[in-house]
């Protein structure tokens, strides 16, 4: 392996040093380099790179004239112009049990850098190989041309978390479905569950059609359940999910309630026997019972998903293999509200349940669930805030992993993003969210945070304890197609006026005719 | 017109009617004229009581002092190093703006010795240079420019002012 | 003038040999010095002698003015030559040595004028002086146009080659007539200057043996000369001349000329007054720096020819 540059002293910063080499295309800003020391390759990252020298200004004063020509004609040698300083961070030597140990000396003047080649990348970098079970193929290397595939560990992501952060249209969900596709391969057979409040997901059935994703027998499944396939029954709520439902409760409304549902425990019960269970209790006339009923209608019985009888199975929703999306966008924000969090608490138990030997309903799996538009549900103020939390927090013990998918971080609570132990960063515009970002996320240093607003659509930052450093990726391609394709509104209106430009002349006379009769 | 004496490896003078700024050739050798001295006249010696119309009808061959010029050996016709020194007695001939130009400029613009001649000569001559260049070879105009430029205003830095 | 040297320490030695001493040179600056005050006084005792009779020479005086000395020479055509050699140098392997001669025309008040310039190369076997005299000649006989002024520097007798051998001799001598011959056919003046001269043709006519230009400093005042005395057997006639503050000068010319000695005189006078140091004909002077070989072409001269080195001139040199 050849050079590229040599050392020319330490810089500014401590573990940082600078180097010089003629390269001109393959050292980029993020690119990992090593040097040798003690025999072992001590990689570094590449932080920032500047021409050595610079021409004066005034050599660039005519933008016809080529600086270059200035130098040649008055017979200076080049060679000066033509090279780059480039600061580099130590980043160590990469250790099986420690990771990345730094020599604690610099590298000494004049030392060679190595370009790392893409086998010391993958062996440094990551946790596991393509195709190994528990990995996540989520793209390539940003850096290189040739394709150096970048790997997540499975199981880290899935115990410990993890956060896709980006604006809109930087393709988060294009790579969250990447990430549901390889979740679905046999090396993985996850059980899946995505939360899709866009309706953006459906098109991940279409694994069930690709030869990829089935070996030995085995065959991913993938489940779209719309508004009406979703059910919870009634009966099943928890107390406090009902009151959570109904606002503005006086305290005798509470107390109403609380009875009732003291003395219809245990039953299935419907929205109308609860209803007839408090004018039992308090009498139809009674004021509270009246608001508490009209409450009830409203809020309970009127809302689609949750039904006197039909009631999903857990057991249906997650299966290793399979993956179930549920689609909310054609629900109301409660209902959105109220789904996730209802169904969050029970996965959570279900899970305590059948780690601990509890009885009710178990779930003898860990699963993973991806929850799009995560600052609805993570905020604060949304309800299934307290169930998320307990989720991050301890989600692990339990094998309940969330991948929180966002647009507008600063809008998620920090003690839940603080939580999401890898995270994988895109382009982000709004700089609140930059400082967000920076503040809670650990590992990401700062350099990498400056690269944030130089991404493209479909280019990453990821970091955090599924790989060993962070790194830039390109997201590989989708096997399936893309579900979350904006409106074209401007072709949508053409194609629509040429439509019904032809319908125009008829409908004029049927307007004559109605205004006969009118009069 | 000749080489009167070879002062260093650089620089020689010789017996030439020519200006500050000018280009010389002596064989394949260019240089330019960068300063002038009168000989201090040899009729001072002879002069006496006559008045210079006296000298210069009754003395003729004093009269005429010499006007020397100072040459700095810039490079060969070839823009290369000027390897072999001229001597005494070498015809010195001026050069014409049409070889001046193809010596600069042959398919591109090259002007190797500038540099080292920023060491050797004031600014003035070396504006001098330039402009004179500018206007044989004015398709280089504007890099010529910037050159001149920057020759200035490095010098002006190094000023204290 | 090597020759008229010899002869006079000669005849200073006693009984014509030479005075020798035990020691260094110039451990003997004292005995040196009473020579040379013996010798001085020998000369004025013999010069007091004849006062009388130098006294009675003719001798002239111009009258000058302030710008006189134009006046005479405006309109005349004068040439002067004069030439320099490169000596052989056996010592670093160059039999060869060079001659240079240059001549200069002027015609005063015209602000006309012409420098030519003739050289040569001789092997060791010739006699270089001699070549050169001959070169100054030829350059001096191109010039025989009737009226134009021609200065030659040394002498036109042949006092001078009297310790030469026969054949240099002769060969100086036919360069004399030659040129005495040509003067004389085109009545053009020539003028040898002589301005260091031993001559003691005055002296020895009146019975003395001291130069004839010591005898006549005392009589001569700046601005006065001699009349012109004959030497027929050569073909010429001199005269002295007090040009200068220091002893008086001779020239000799060709015997034709005896008859406009009195405008000789005033060319020769106005000349000395041109030059720089007002004691030596300008013509001559120019001539003498056309003529000059410089040191760095004397150095070219020999670093192109040198092959051999010889040991002898190395140690020497050190």
């Amino acid at each position: 392996m050849r050079p590229v540059g040599l050392v020319k002293a330490p810089a500014e910063i401590p573990h940082e040093f600078r180097f010089v080499t003629p390269d001109k295309k393959a050292l980029k800003t993020g690119e990992f380099v090593y040097y040798v020391h003690n025999g072992e390759k001590v990689i570094c990252r590449i932080t920032k790179r500047a021409p050595l020298r610079l021409y004066p200004d005034i050599y660039l004063s005519k933008p016809d004239i080529n600086p270059e020509r200035i130098i040649k004609a008055l017979g200076i040698n080049a060679g000066e112009f033509e090279l780059f300083d480039v600061k580099a961070g130590v980043m160590g030597y990469f250790d099986e049990i420690l990771g990345f140990v730094n020599p604690r000396i610099p590298p000494v003047p004049g030392q060679a850098i190595y370009l790392a080649e893409n086998d010391t990348i993958q062996e440094v970098l990551m946790k596991k190989r393509a195709g190994e079970v528990g990995s996540i193929h989520v793209g390539f290397l940003l850096n290189r041309e040739e394709e150096v595939p970048v790997i997540l560990d499975t199981s880290l992501i899935t115990s410990e978390h993890m956060c896709i952060l980006a604006s809109t249209g930087s393709g988060k969900s294009y790579l969250a479905g990447v990430i549901a596709e390889e979740l679905l391969r046999p090396y993985n057979s996850a059980a899946l569950l995505v939360l899709d409040p866009h309706g953006e997901y459906h098109t991940l059935n279409e694994i069930e059609g690709i030869e990829e994703f089935r070996i030995d027998g085995y065959s991913p499944n993938v489940r779209i359940f719309g508004k009406n396939d979703i059910k919870i029954r009634l009966s099943e709520l928890e107390y406090d999910e009902v009151t959570g439902m109904l606002p503005e409760l006086t305290d005798r409304m509470e107390a109403l309630l609380n009875r009732a549902y003291r003395e219809l425990k245990g039953m299935k019960f419907t929205s109308q026997d609860l209803m007839d269970k408090i004018i039992e209790i308090a009498g139809a006339d009674d004021v509270s019972v009246r608001g508490l009923t009209w409450r009830i209608n409203r809020y309970v019985k009127n809302v689609d998903i949750i039904d006197d009888f039909v009631h999903n199975e857990l057991k249906d929703l997650l299966k290793p293999g399979q993956a179930s999306v549920l689609q909310l966008n054609e629900m109301s924000d409660i209902e959105q509200q109220i789904l996730t969090s209802v169904l969050l608490k029970r996965i959570l138990n279900a899970r305590i349940n059948a780690e601990k030997g509890t009885t009710g309903e178990l779930l003898e799996y860990p699963v993973f669930l991806i929850i799009e538009e995560a600052h609805r549900f993570a905020s604060r103020d949304s309800r299934s805030y307290r169930v998320l939390r307990t989720i991050l927090a301890e989600g692990r013990k339990f094998g309940v992993g969330v991948c929180l998918i966002s647009q507008r971080p600063s809008k998620i609570d920090s003690d839940i993003l603080s939580q999401c132990m890898t995270q994988i960063i895109m382009r982000i515009v709004n700089p609140a969210d930059h400082e967000n970002i920076k503040n809670s996320v650990e590992s990401i240093g700062r350099e990498m945070i400056e690269e944030l607003p130089g991404l493209t659509k479909g280019q990453a930052l990821v970091a955090g304890v599924a790989i060993n450093s962070p790194v830039l990726i390109r997201v590989r391609k989708r096997l399936t197609s893309h579900g979350g394709l904006s409106k074209n509104a401007p072709q949508e209106w053409v194609d629509w006026m040429e439509i019904n430009t032809h319908e125009n002349e008829i409908p004029k006379r049927k307007k004559q005719e109605r205004l006969f009769w009118d009069a | 017109m000749v080489v009167l004496r070879v002062l260093n490896h650089r620089e020689l003078e010789a017996e030439i009617d020519f200006c500050v700024g000018d280009f010389i050739k002596i064989g394949d050798v260019i240089g330019l004229v960068t300063s002038i001295y009168q000989e201090e006249p040899e009729y001072i010696r002879y002069m006496g009581n006559l008045e210079k119309e006296e000298v210069k009808k009754f003395l003729p061959d004093v009269f005429k002092a010499r006007r020397i010029a100072k040459c700095l050996l810039l490079c060969t016709e070839n823009l290369e190093d000027v390897t072999k020194i001229p001597k005494v007695g070498d015809k010195v001939e001026k050069v014409e703006d049409e070889e001046l130009r193809q010596i600069h400029y042959n398919g591109e613009f090259k002007i190797p010795y500038l540099i080292p001649l920023l060491e050797k000569v004031e600014i003035p001559i070396i504006r001098a240079l330039i402009l004179k260049i500018m206007e044989i070879i004015p398709e280089e105009k504007d890099l010529l420019e910037i050159i001149l430029a920057e020759i200035e205003y490095s010098r002006m830095r190094g000023v204290e002012l | 003038m090597k020759s008229l040297l010899i002869l006079s320490i000669r005849k200073l030695s006693v009984g014509g040999k030479m005075q020798k001493y035990d020691g260094r040179l110039m451990y003997k600056l004292r005995e040196f010095y009473d020579t040379v005050n013996d010798y001085y006084s020998s000369m004025e005792y013999q010069r007091e002698l004849i006062k009388d009779k130098i006294s009675e020479l003719n001798k002239f005086r111009v009258e000058v003015s302030e710008k006189w000395h134009l006046n005479v020479l405006d309109d005349k055509r004068v040439v002067g030559v004069d030439g320099s050699q490169i000596m052989p140098l056996k010592e670093v392997g160059i039999p060869i040595g060079g001659i240079q001669v240059a001549k200069l025309v002027i015609i005063h008040g015209k602000g006309d004028y012409k420098i030519q310039h003739y050289s040569a190369f001789a092997g060791i076997e010739e006699n270089i002086s001699l070549l050169r005299f001959k070169m100054e000649i030829d350059a001096l006989l191109d010039e025989m146009d009737g009226k134009s002024w021609l200065f030659f520097d040394g002498s036109l007798s042949s006092t001078f080659t009297a310790d030469m051998s026969d054949r240099l001799r002769e060969e100086y001598a036919e360069s004399i007539k030659f040129i005495i011959k040509a003067s004389k056919k085109t009545e053009t003046p020539l003028i040898g200057y002589v301005d260091r001269s031993y001559a003691k043709d005055i002296a020895k006519n009146i019975g003395v043996n001291v130069y004839d230009s010591y005898l006549l400093n005392q009589t001569l005042s700046f601005m006065d000369y001699t009349e012109m005395f004959e030497l027929e057997r050569e073909e010429i006639c001199f005269s002295y001349l007090k040009v200068n503050p220091g002893q008086p000068v001779r020239i000799e010319c060709p015997l034709w000329m005896r008859d406009i000695q009195h405008e000789a005189a005033s060319i020769v006078f106005a000349e000395c007054l041109l030059g720089s140091t007002k004691g030596y004909p300008y013509v001559l002077e120019r001539a003498h720096e056309c003529s000059k070989i410089s040191n760095e072409e004397k150095n070219d001269f020999r670093r192109l020819f040198s092959r051999d080195i010889s040991f002898k001139w190395i140690c020497k040199v050190k």
